[in-house]
């Protein structure tokens, strides 16, 4: 199953709902198992025997961790071969054999939650294949109507049934654990690996179909084997790629910003608090990818300005800070070829604006700010009142709060900071420690970050740049 | 190369047409027409589902595994007893059908391999259909006699399909390395590492769907493509962000000459002039990735620096400089935790052929050492007084910095443009 096991790792101890949860769905696991078992026993054992040596071995060979969006485990196409084959006790079996051989290094309730939940959601699929008019045993492959009638058609629905049964459990115990909200954990779940989990069920059709049909018996196994491996395959590499993707941009834009000591880190962390918005404010799982990367560059274009000029402490001259006001711009052009940021880049460009229009590079004002650059620039604000800078020590988090609301209207968008007020409540935020202390905090500098709200606006010098777009 | 594989196909298309037109007039028209019709609207279809997998290999996996599926269909009660002139001329014909849009609307297809896959699949039908193996004629009669050992007739079929599948690798690798300039042996290797994935999951298919037919007749058409369908899915994901990745890299490598470390397009150059170099020398598909993410970011680690180097060229900076800066720099790939084998090769791109010796030094290394020390000499130029006093300088240093294999290589890289 693709969301077979639970991905969140260990639950937490405290949560005394968890555990009530858990044992719910153990105890109709066990009552389930029990009933089936007595109304429908097995009559062949030879596809049983076969098919649960599958997936013990397809569970052995599952090296890789893979984000749970794309794993592709065949466990649920062998219990549906299996529930074609010899009813829905078999596909239990079949689902359970696994589990007696990978005793992985978990803390039991995790494990009995895993067990039980298999259980159900394997419990639900028979029965709802022998609700639809699934018919099982030897001798389903006489016609084709009627493989599509007693076989294709039921299985499907039970495929789906059984999709919607795990969706539904694992998001039960995750929205308990994490205190999310059930119905956004189920729809992400649902949207990351729904339609995969639907469509390889197909193979489930093809190989009880071969064995039994087409008469090749267990070779049929060998053959449907072939492509799903190629899919687990590809699903892998992808994965992989993806992670390196991630991680390569985030080790370039730490070297990019190794040259001022004071930001270190504040790109990665601008893209967290930017991601925690976007949650509150329920930004598609797409769009808020994208948001992160615009985090993640946000401060790229800062590689152009003398680091002479980064670092001063004292006032700037108007050549100085319009130096400073072109990083947006400088940063868009490093990063434009890369045609997947899409939406980041105008988050990229305008996350200097302000709601009162007097930011820049362009001086938008209200909702002609982009609506990511509004996010990243209460983000950006936020994580550069809550690290060390040269001048200053570290504000903590509800002064920051404060500062944010206080220019809600002129600078900020109040949609947004109030998403971070409740995003905060949530997740606590690590404000930064500098490694190094700061060995000398400046007295009496009335000059600021220019990331930091406080700072005196000003006008830029240079004539605006053109957008994207 | 390619205007001769396209001329077999043609040639192929034609005597298959001639003798499927003969056979008509001889009263022998293929019985159960739905069954052709089903399996051109398949391929027509999956041709037209086409997809970019990884390394750049223009793909129709639906198609493929339909066609082949065509060609393995057994008889069956008869209903399915067209020859492989048939085969040849349904699968040419949707083929060309599903293509179509792609080439009306200019984008890109590969022709050659359109053309090599119906030269392979035509030689399975004709092996499976037309060439007589004993008494009762072609495979696909004597198979029918084998009704207690299903099992076998797959295993046939799985044989057979590895034959073509070679044969297609072999036809596709001699094509790419003609296109490319590079190695056969080297691209055969590449073709073969990639076939294994992407052709087995094909090649499976297509017979699934061929002793499916059996049980399910022609449902089993559409209902084993559509998992194919999402393998597809998955491959496309996958070289999606592989090229996003390539881009990642592209542009965050420009990140040194926007900050005025390095002058405008150089790691591009020498990643260009390092690429062609290494197909030259025949790296394999993966150390050419390698290669090629390493040149884009071999100058990564001048951002360590306080001051910019003039002009941004590292070859006019002192040896000990010059390594410190590749180390730095190779500091920052191996951060990504994922580019290990790219930060060795920037990391020692300073290293001299004769001091380190050709063991220690990865060829990568040594081919990025020639290509920036050209560039840094000859820069954006496309003038032929400074290109061959860039040349020789290197020249000069053969045998002692540079690795003179290398050296060779880029000469004749230099030739061809």
């Amino acid at each position: 199953m693709i969301w077979d096991d639970w991905m969140g790792g260990e639950l937490s101890i405290e949560s005394r709902r968890v555990h009530v949860f858990v044992s719910v769905v153990a105890l109709v696991a066990i009552v389930g198992t029990v009933v089936a078992a007595r109304n429908w026993p097995v009559q062949r054992w030879l596809p049983v025997l076969a098919l649960s040596a599958l997936c013990v071995i397809g569970d052995q060979w599952r090296v890789r961790r893979l984000p749970n969006d794309t794993d592709l485990s065949f466990n649920a196409i062998v219990q549906l071969a299996a529930l074609v084959l010899a009813g829905p006790v078999a596909a239990l079996v079949v689902a359970a054999s696994p589990a007696l051989f990978a005793l992985r290094n978990r803390r039991l309730i995790t494990q009995v939650f895993n067990v039980a939940m298999m259980a159900v959601v394997t419990l639900v699929a028979g029965t709802s294949y022998y609700v639809f008019g699934g018919a099982w045993g030897q001798g389903q492959g006489s016609s084709s109507t009627l493989i599509l009638l007693h076989v294709a058609v039921p299985l499907m629905l039970a495929n789906s049934a059984q999709c919607l049964a795990n969706a539904a459990l694992l998001a039960g115990v995750i929205s308990l654990d994490q205190k999310v909200p059930y119905r956004e954990v189920i729809v992400g779940i649902l949207r990351s690996g729904g339609v995969a989990y639907v469509g390889y069920g197909i193979f489930g059709l093809l190989l009880a179909v071969l064995w039994d049909g087409a008469e090749i018996g267990a070779l049929s196994a060998v053959l449907v084997l072939a492509p799903l491996f190629v899919a687990r395959w590809a699903f892998a590499q992808y994965a992989e790629e993806h992670a390196a993707h991630d991680r390569t941009v985030a080790a370039l834009v730490r070297a990019v910003e190794a040259k001022d000591f004071y930001t270190r880190g504040h790109s990665e962390r601008v893209a967290k608090a930017s991601v925690l918005i976007a949650r509150v404010v329920g930004l598609s799982q797409q769009r808020t990818s994208t948001l992160h990367f615009a985090g993640m560059l946000h401060d790229v274009g800062k590689l152009a300005v003398p680091t002479r000029v980064l670092q001063k402490t004292g006032a700037l001259s108007d050549e100085e800070f319009a130096a400073i006001a072109r990083h947006p711009v400088r940063g868009l052009e490093m990063v434009r070829e890369m045609e997947f940021l899409g939406e980041a880049f105008k988050g990229i460009l305008h996350h200097h604006e302000r709601l009162d229009g007097r930011g820049y590079p362009m001086g938008l004002s209200g909702t002609s700010i982009p609506e990511f650059a509004r996010i990243i620039s209460v983000a950006d604000a936020f994580d550069s009142m809550t690290s060390t800078r040269s001048y200053r020590q570290a504000r903590d988090v509800e002064q920051a709060l404060v500062e944010l609301d206080r220019c809600v209207g002129t600078q900020f968008d109040p949609t947004y900071v109030d998403a971070l007020h409740t995003a905060l409540e949530r997740t606590a935020w690590q404000p930064t420690t500098t490694v190094d202390p700061v060995a000398a905090v400046v007295e009496g500098v009335d000059e600021l970050d220019h990331d930091d709200p406080r700072a005196p606006i000003r006008r830029q010098v240079a004539t605006p740049h053109r957008g994207v777009g | 190369m390619s205007a001769l594989v396209t001329a077999v196909a043609v040639l192929g298309v034609i005597t298959a047409l001639t003798t499927s037109v003969t056979a008509i007039q001889r009263g022998q028209t293929p019985h159960h027409l739905e069954v052709v019709a089903a399996f051109f609207v398949a391929i027509a279809v999956g041709e037209c589902l086409r997809v970019w997998l990884p390394g750049g290999r223009d793909a129709a996996p639906i198609g493929t595994a339909a066609a082949l599926a065509f060609a393995l269909l057994p008889h069956q009660g008869g209903w399915s007893t067209y020859g492989s002139g048939t085969v040849i001329v349904v699968v040419t014909a949707a083929t060309l059908v599903g293509v179509s849009p792609h080439l009306l609307s200019g984008r890109f297809v590969d022709r050659d391999g359109v053309a090599h896959r119906l030269i392979t699949t035509g030689v399975l039908a004709v092996l499976f259909r037309s060439v007589p193996v004993g008494p009762q004629g072609p495979l696909s009669a004597v198979v029918e006699a084998w009704t207690r050992n299903r099992w076998a007739v797959a295993l046939v079929m799985v044989g057979l399909v590895a034959l073509t599948m070679l044969l297609d690798t072999a036809l596709a690798s001699a094509l790419r390395s003609a296109r490319d300039r590079s190695r056969l042996r080297s691209v055969l290797r590449d073709e073969l590492r990639s076939i294994v994935g992407m052709g087995s999951a094909i090649g499976s298919t297509g017979i699934l769907i061929a002793l499916a037919t059996r049980p399910m007749h022609l449902v089993a058409l559409p209902v084993f493509l559509a998992p194919l369908m999402l393998t597809q899915f998955a491959f496309r994901r996958f070289a999606t962000v592989r090229e996003t990745y390539n881009q990642t890299i592209r542009s965050l490598s420009r990140v040194t000459e926007l900050g005025g470390y390095t002058e405008t397009g150089h790691s591009v150059r020498v990643a260009e002039l390092a690429l062609a170099m290494g197909r030259d020398l025949g790296l394999s598909e993966r150390d050419l990735r390698d290669l090629e993410y390493a040149a884009l970011l071999h100058d990564i680690g001048q951002l360590s620096l306080a001051e910019p180097i003039p002009g941004g060229a590292t070859l006019m900076a002192a040896p000990g400089e010059q390594r410190r800066i590749a180390g730095l720099g190779a500091e920052v790939v191996r951060q990504a935790g994922v580019l290990d084998a790219v930060a060795t090769i920037v990391e020692l791109q300073t290293a001299s052929y004769r001091r380190e010796g050709e063991d220690d030094v990865p060829l990568a290394s040594r081919i990025i050492k020639v290509a920036n020390a050209y560039d840094d000499l000859v820069g954006d130029t496309l003038e032929g007084g400074r290109r061959s006093a860039g040349l020789e300088r290197i020249g000069l240093g053969l045998a002692r910095e540079y690795d003179p294999r290398v050296v060779a290589s880029l000469s004749r890289v230099l030739a061809q443009v």
